[in-house]
């Protein structure tokens, strides 16, 4: 849930951001930087370049916080900036390969710290083939918890789409996971 | 009608980042302090921006002002200047007493 956080409305903890409370940072560090992880996985599917995507648009975000006018799209506005962040990366990730690069060549990606090693690369490996947007709202709502009127005002949709990408999301994993 | 509590979640555990969770606080950490200094930086250049505006503005004003009162009057400062008081007087035939002379030339005359 991100509309109320540590008993507060997210707005007051924004406001209070802005103010430049060491706690509000805190607070809103806390509350989004796993949906953020989550937006970046869903758009570059790795986890090690999502986490660093999600952390370097909590620190934009909250850096420049004092400029937001429109405190209640906090979420949808960190949505966006870690969005493009993962699209520059897929750029970037393409216009390497396209050069000739081999994998290989890549900067060395840290090991799994799970033992679960096997599912979680399954699961990767499933979501990779679901559209976008499905990515987003079933790492959104299953992982985060977050609703659908939340995943909708964070992707600018309806919450209507926002069910239905869940349900066919949820329905194609299952299946891949299965196989 | 399709209904997402038609089918059960698939367990996306294995992919939550905060599992590891001294990991995952160092992390928090880091960012907390990564845009607490960029606040702080924004915040400063907000303020020196918010200052150089003014301050280019009077500078500029001031500017306008010297060039147009040195434009608008040609005549009096150049008529004041030693050369052509001194012209003027060359040109009239005039003789002025040294004490006049010393005081057009700006002189402490011998004090």
């Amino acid at each position: 849930m991100t509309s109320d956080i540590a008993g507060e409305s997210s707005i007051v903890w924004v406001e209070r951001a802005q103010r430049g409370e060491a706690e509000a940072f805190q607070v809103l560090a806390r509350a989004f930087l796993r949906p953020a992880y989550a937006v970046a996985l869903s758009v570059v599917g790795r986890p090690e370049d999502a986490e660093d995507i999600a952390q370097d648009a909590i620190v934009t975000a909250l850096g420049r916080i004092a400029t937001l006018r429109q405190n209640e799209r906090f979420s949808a506005w960190l949505m966006t900036i870690v969005r493009n962040r993962s699209k520059n990366l897929l750029d970037q990730r393409r216009r390497r390969e396209g050069r000739g690069v081999a994998e290989d060549d890549a900067p060395p990606v840290a090991p799994p710290r799970t033992e679960n090693i096997g599912l979680r690369e399954r699961l990767l490996a499933a979501l990779e083939t679901l559209p976008p947007a499905q990515r987003e709202v079933v790492l959104l709502h299953d992982l985060e918890g977050w609703t659908h009127a939340e995943i909708a005002n964070s992707l600018g949709t309806s919450e209507g789409m926002s069910r239905q990408h869940l349900f066919h999301a949820r329905r194609a994993l299952r299946r891949r996971i299965q196989e | 009608m399709t209904d997402p509590i038609d089918i059960a979640p698939v367990d996306l555990t294995p992919l939550d980042p905060s599992r590891d969770e001294p990991r995952w606080e160092r992390m928090i950490a880091s960012v907390v302090q990564r845009a607490l200094t960029e606040a702080r930086r924004l915040t400063v250049a907000r303020q020196l921006a918010a200052w150089a505006r003014p301050v280019l503005a009077i500078a500029a004003t001031l500017a306008i002002a010297a060039w147009t009162g040195a434009a608008l009057t040609p005549t009096g400062a150049t008529a004041t200047a030693p050369t052509s008081v001194m012209t003027q007087w060359a040109y009239e035939g005039q003789a002025p007493e040294a004490a006049t002379i010393f005081e057009t030339l700006g002189g402490d005359h011998g004090e």
